[in-house]
């Protein structure tokens, strides 16, 4: 049931990008129904091809990942980017100043560092824009949409 | 009165030492053993009838099919085919190894950082090597963010640096922390029910109220472990479609 649900958020979203939802919902009816069957050797070619239509993904336009809107997987990521940032930036501090020997210098500035990069990172996760480090070219050109929308 | 973390405790099952290493057969060890032999058993029993229309059972994994190479469709797209298999097994692995730690008595391996981690730094140390294999030094690209001021970019770059290496933190303590925190409340709530009910008398019958709880509370973990097994293959998928697709 929660798979279905998930599997639906998927298919919603992939409405929004193809309009193929439709045509998801409907092909397993077909398959099911036992009337259907009489039409299936004569529409199957054109079946086909509406399949391999609808499950081609062009090459040359990478796909936008994103993380679903879904509040309790939002909620969770946000938190652990945060906490994760702020672990990563402190050990690595850490380590830094037993190394070079300059504590605790070391600590005090990636602790903030980490601090900024777990921020960078949950500012990705909330505005979906993907996990990318560094900016894409049509970072700003969206960032413009979304405000003017 | 047992503490609600005692669940968590390493058992050594066998012990075992390998070249001064100590690598002891551990009730966690066990679990992983089993979270893998069910999910081959699962999906080895499920799709053996192979029928044209499914049945329960091959409807089932063959929805766990669909939903995972779904996933890899959307969100890393054709290139990240190949991938499916190792994204599947992690799927399953991570979706029974939570589920079956929801069986009264068994272990959760996942709320083992140990586990979570090893999983997620396999993850990273594997895109890492992907992207430079398939990219080479145009790689380091990516931490330079474009359109920067000049004077910014050391700055920005650092940052770039550590929020990339956040990724198996995060991954690893996002999955580690929610079973571990479902798990506690779950033995929380029970240890209150055992608790109330000891007071004896008219007091006794107030123990239901937990246990009321803890079915919902357990209903709330099914979810918690679904979803979780989701967001770590989803976060998986994603990092693999940034060490394809390169900005």
């Amino acid at each position: 049931m929660v798979f279905f649900l998930f599997s639906q958020e998927l298919l919603d979203k992939k409405d929004v990008r193809s309009g193929a939802k439709v045509a998801d919902e409907e092909s397993p009816d077909k398959n099911a129904t036992p009337a259907a069957n009489t039409t299936v050797s004569s529409s199957l070619s054109e079946r086909i091809s509406h399949l391999e239509q609808k499950h081609r993904i062009a090459d040359d336009t990478p796909p936008q990942a994103t993380i679903p809107q879904g509040g309790m997987a939002l909620a969770g990521r946000v938190s652990s980017e945060l906490v994760a940032g702020l672990i990563v930036g402190a050990g690595s501090g850490w380590v830094l100043d037993r190394w070079l020997d300059t504590s605790p210098l070391m600590l005090v500035v990636m602790f903030f560092l980490g601090a900024v990069a777990g921020m960078v990172n949950v500012w990705r996760a909330v505005s979906g824009r993907g996990m990318a480090a560094g900016y894409s070219d049509d970072y700003e050109t969206r960032a413009n949409k979304d405000s003017s929308e | 009165m047992h503490s609600p973390v005692e669940q968590f405790t390493i058992k050594v099952l066998f012990a075992l030492n390998l070249f001064g290493y100590d690598v002891s057969f551990t009730n966690s060890s066990l679990f992983m053993v089993l979270t893998v032999l069910a999910s081959i058993a699962f999906l080895a029993l499920a799709i053996r009838p192979a029928a044209l229309i499914p049945g329960r059972m091959q409807g089932l994994a063959e929805m766990l099919y669909e939903f995972v190479a779904d996933m890899v469709r959307s969100n890393v797209g054709n290139e990240g085919r190949p991938y499916f298999p190792v994204i599947f097994t992690l799927f399953m692995f991570v979706l029974f190894s939570n589920l079956l730690g929801l069986i009264p008595y068994s272990y959760t391996t996942t709320s083992q950082i140990v586990v979570t981690f090893a999983l997620a730094l396999a993850i990273f140390v594997g895109v890492t090597l992907i992207a430079l294999v398939k990219h080479g030094f145009h790689f380091f690209s990516f931490f330079v963010p474009s359109g920067a001021p000049k004077a910014l970019i050391p700055f920005l770059v650092v940052i770039e640096v550590i929020s990339y290496f956040v990724r198996p933190v995060s991954l690893s303590v996002r999955l580690f922390a929610n079973m571990l925190a479902g798990h506690t409340m779950l033995k929380v709530f029970a240890g209150l029910a055992v608790m109330i009910a000891s007071a004896g008398g008219v007091a006794a019958a107030g123990s239901v109220l937990p246990l009321i709880a803890i079915i919902g509370l357990t209903g709330l973990e099914v979810l918690v472990a679904v979803l979780q097994a989701y967001v770590f293959t989803i976060l998986t998928c994603m990092y693999l479609n940034d060490a394809l697709h390169l900005h």
